[in-house]
């Protein structure tokens, strides 16, 4: 007992005790940021996703050796993200930053696709958007090439020869030629492709039923004859309700994503310093 | 086995079209005159229309474009969908990432949106959750909320992100982010969705497709993937990636995958790699791959089977031929990008370049198939944009570049594209191209796979000139005269992507049936070629270019070579006139060199009359210099898909 109390007054046991606290605290204080923790739990639950990862590429459930690996790979990104995590390295990414952006968005969009359209609410759409749904005017044609620049009486002569005798086979007469004899109901672009610009428009108003022209393409003169003429139109919205319901959603999905970021955009002050700040101020 | 059926079904196709025999049809009255055909046509049934199944005029598609879904599209700072790459794809107006209006000169036919698998679909991580979190209930209130629109909508939206975010989602909410749920939008589904909504038959097809992009320590080995089939079939699986377990980087991997899928889901798939010219000598090995696995009989025919087409010109680079390769083609070094390969991270050597050109690999093919049985390269040309604008811009007037930092701008060509220790490719080296042309029977995603399956598809730098080519035995200057010599193309020989037929007795040579007509709104037409690449008995392989139809009266010097056609370009209004050059040029061309015992393949190379090169564009329209080495013009061009043909064993 006496030499317990001797030893708690023994300076040198205080100086090591204090000591030992300060170094204790010292170390208590300057406790790193808290480590990645050193469990990785992969549960029923992961492994069955990763075995479903799998699936899904390859259309069959994973072997014993494929799982092990996949799950083997796992646990090597799993360390490697909660390594990079503890590092800082995901700030000041690019890729980080554009593909939580990308995230962030999809969560809005996900909302729009909840979306079903009140009574009423498409047809009101669709009104307003007509112009977007109109289908082009359509034509059925044959046509017979004729060059570059043909003789005038050759043109007139295989013209009338044609509008006399119907049972002539077009795809005999005039040149040498890869453009198509008939074209099938097809809108201007349709036509304008094959033929050039503005052919479609040159033609659109040529009587229906009879060989005429020459009318002039980009390859050279050709006579016409218009087999159907179908004007442009509006559908009825039965036609088109899926183009419309989807445009409806683009829209509705655009809308709801400008008004999130807007509201999010309110809870901050931006400041934009520089010579040119003031032209550059976000709105 | 499906495409032995596919190969079969084209050929009775084909025979279908054949013209019943002479006499039995109504002929057609005698004409004066010379242009006017008769003996060939007298056996036609009465309406010219039925009996014919064969294409009438190519599709123009384009077969390799990125959106803001690859993430490397994005990083460049893509803010365009797929929607939004349909759009323009079939006409519409569009406004840029970078703010600025855009249009194409006419729609395409077809698009497939390929974006990069890896990276993917990174949100079947959100929707996977943690199950164990979620135990309350909302879903009601956020639909009925969403349902009344305006303010309340957003709050819902707003109200249903907070819950999701502090892992609070009723489960039943949750069951709706399940795979298979009706708003459960993997990235992937996405894409799907979207390429159904935009596929119209008949007007605009939409692919399915993806790239799976392998990178062997930046050798490019990427390939596109295209699908035959709707969403039924491809929402059964999911992109291929290239990272190990479950991807991998090895082409004999992605095989088995495309394999397992036409198992499973009874659909079809096909491959389309590019930038062998990126790809320091891996793209197309002789002897074996990158890893040193030797090529085999499974190498050879997998490759056969699921690669029939080549992706030959893009924005990174024309990869048809190569100088080096091809000393005497003057043709030879269009957009040629050979400094190093993908990241310039390894510089090029000469002994790389046979390993990554498509002419080349089309003449290895050769000698590979007398080794191990099968051609490996046995594929067509097409051209692509590979942008990753969501914008198809192959033109030179309204090229839209490659990425959203090269979108119109005036230091865009004074830019390096990328640079480093190895070397340095600018901004103006950037190629306006391409496009691929398909004749499909329809517009349709079946017609068009099946087109490309049998390899009847041409690539251009960006105009539309039709092109078509035939090989047969017995074609004559009369055939050619034929007001529509497809008829007989089709009758008498085979189309480009096809095989001769077997050489008929007291036949001599085979000759080719070529006619190119140019782009409707494009430049007339220099000169029509075509390529002979073929194996001796030595087993070496050579190359001839001859010319064989040409605008105007030149004739071909004392060296051979015809003189060049000219040029119009006005290069300060970045102006040209269409007064020199042809608008459509056709040949009957009789190989003169033919030996009936080697292997040889035969395509078509056309050239248009000198136009002014993008750059110029650029120039004029921002009042600026061209850079120092710049061309100032271009010469566009198509490449065909081969014919082939085999010596009777």
């Amino acid at each position: 007992m006496r030499i317990l109390t001797r030893l708690l007054r023994e300076p040198l046991l205080h100086f090591l005790a204090i000591g030992g606290l300060i170094f204790l605290l010292f170390g208590a204080l300057n406790e790193p940021r808290p480590g990645p923790t050193d469990t990785i739990v992969v549960g029923p639950a992961q492994i069955e996703q990763l075995a479903n990862g799998f699936q899904a590429v390859w259309r069959r459930p994973p072997t014993e050796d494929e799982l092990r690996a996949t799950i083997n790979e796992f646990v090597r990104e799993e360390i490697y993200y909660r390594e990079a995590l503890a590092l800082g390295l995901d700030r000041g990414d690019t890729i980080v930053r554009r593909r939580l952006r990308q995230k962030m968005e999809f969560l809005t969009d996900i909302g729009a696709d909840l979306l079903e359209p009140a009574e009423g609410e498409l047809e009101a759409y669709f009104a307003a958007n007509e112009q977007t749904y109109r289908r082009d005017a359509q034509l059925t044609f044959e046509q017979v090439y004729l060059g570059e620049t043909p003789p005038s009486d050759h043109v007139a002569d295989l013209l009338s020869r044609l509008q006399l005798d119907p049972s002539l086979d077009p795809s005999d007469l005039g040149e040498r030629t890869l453009l198509p004899a008939r074209l099938r109901l097809s809108p201007p672009r349709a036509v304008d492709d094959v033929f050039g610009k503005g052919f479609f428009e040159r033609i659109a108003d040529l009587p229906v039923g009879i060989w005429t022209g020459p009318v002039a393409s980009s390859y050279g003169l050709h006579l016409v004859h218009i087999g159907a003429s179908l004007p442009a139109r509006t559908p009825p919205l039965e036609d088109v309700r899926d183009a419309v319901l989807r445009d409806w959603k683009a829209a509705r999905a655009a809308e709801i994503r400008e008004r999130y970021y807007a509201q999010l955009r309110e809870r901050y002050v931006v400041e934009i310093q520089g010579a040119d700040a003031r032209t550059m101020e976000s709105r | 086995m499906t495409r032995v059926i596919f190969a079969a079904a084209a050929a009775m196709a084909l025979l279908a079209a054949t013209p019943v025999a002479s006499g039995e049809g109504i002929a057609t009255p005698g004409h004066a005159t010379k242009q006017s055909l008769s003996a060939a046509y007298t056996g036609k049934v009465y309406s010219p229309y039925a009996k014919r199944s064969y294409p009438e005029r190519p599709l123009w598609g384009d077969s390799h474009l990125h959106t803001a879904l690859s993430m490397d599209a994005g990083l460049f700072g893509n803010r365009l969908p797929p929607r939004d790459a349909y759009r323009f794809a079939r006409g519409e107006e569009v406004v840029s990432s970078t703010g600025q209006a855009v249009r194409l000169s006419r729609p395409l036919d077809w698009l497939v949106v390929a974006d990069h698998s890896d990276g993917m679909g990174f949100f079947g991580d959100l929707a996977a959750g943690k199950p164990d979190l979620l135990t309350f209930e909302q879903a009601a209130r956020w639909s009925k909320g969403l349902a009344q629109g305006g303010e309340a909508s957003v709050q819902a939206a707003l109200d249903l992100i907070g819950t999701f975010s502090q892992g609070k989602m009723d489960p039943k909410l949750l069951g709706l982010y399940s795979p298979g749920s009706k708003i459960y939008k993997n990235l992937w589904e996405k894409v799907i969705d979207d390429a159904e909504a935009f596929n119209d038959p008949g007007r605009f097809t939409a692919l399915i497709g993806f790239e799976w992009t392998s990178l062997i320590n930046g050798n490019n080995m990427h390939r596109v993937v295209i699908f035959r089939d709707g969403a039924v079939r491809t929402r059964q699986v999911v992109p291929y990636t290239t990272q190990t377990p479950i991807g991998s980087p090895d082409p004999r991997d992605l095989w088995k995958y495309m394999a397992s899928y036409e198992e499973q889901t009874g659909g079809e798939v096909l491959a389309i790699p590019h930038n062998g010219n990126l790809s320091n000598g891996i793209m197309f090995p002789l002897e074996a791959q990158w890893n040193g696995t030797e090529l085999d009989e499974t190498y050879v025919t997998q490759r056969d089977k699921w690669e029939p087409i080549y992706e030959a010109t893009q924005i990174k680079g024309d990869g048809e031929a190569h100088p080096f390769l091809s000393p005497d083609d003057e043709f030879a070094d269009y957009g040629t990008w050979d400094i190093g390969n993908l990241d310039v991270s390894e510089a090029k050597t000469n002994e790389m370049l046979a390993g990554e050109y498509a002419r080349e690999a089309l003449k290895r093919g050769l000698q590979i198939e007398t080794r191990l049985g099968t051609n490996p390269y046995k594929f067509g040309l097409i051209g692509a944009t590979d942008s990753h604008t969501s914008l198809a811009t192959a033109e030179e007037d309204n090229f839209f570049g490659k990425h959203a930092g090269y979108e119109p701008k005036p230091d865009r060509m004074s830019h390096p594209f990328m640079e480093n220790e190895n070397g340095r490719i600018m901004g103006w080296q950037m190629v306006a191209s391409g496009l691929a042309a398909v004749w499909a029977t329809e517009n349709t995603r079946e017609a068009i796979f099946d087109a490309m399956l049998r390899k009847e598809v041409y690539g251009t730098t960006g105009p539309r000139m039709s092109v078509r080519l035939f090989g047969g035995w017995d074609f004559t200057e009369q055939d050619l005269n034929s007001r529509m010599p497809a008829i007989v193309g089709y009758e008498r020989g085979v189309p480009m992507g096809g095989d001769l037929r077997s050489m008929p007795e007291g036949a001599e040579a085979p000759n080719f049936m070529v006619i190119a007509v140019r782009d409707p709104i494009g430049a007339n037409l220099d000169r029509v070629q075509i390529i002979k690449g073929w194996l001796d008995a030595d087993g070496a392989t050579h190359e001839k270019v001859y010319d064989v139809a040409w605008s105007g009266d030149r004739k071909p010097g004392a060296d051979g070579k015809l003189p060049a056609v000219g040029n119009t370009v006005d290069v300060a209004n970045a102006n040209w006139t269409n007064t020199i050059g042809a608008s459509e040029l056709g040949t009957v061309w009789t190989d003169p060199d033919f030996d009936p015992k080697q292997k040889a393949f035969y395509y078509v190379r056309v050239l248009e009359i000198p136009t002014p090169r993008w750059t110029t564009y650029d120039a004029f329209r921002y009042g600026i210099d061209l850079p120092e080495g710049v061309p100032a013009t271009t010469q566009e061009r198509a490449y065909t898909a081969p014919i082939w043909f085999t010596p009777p064993s």
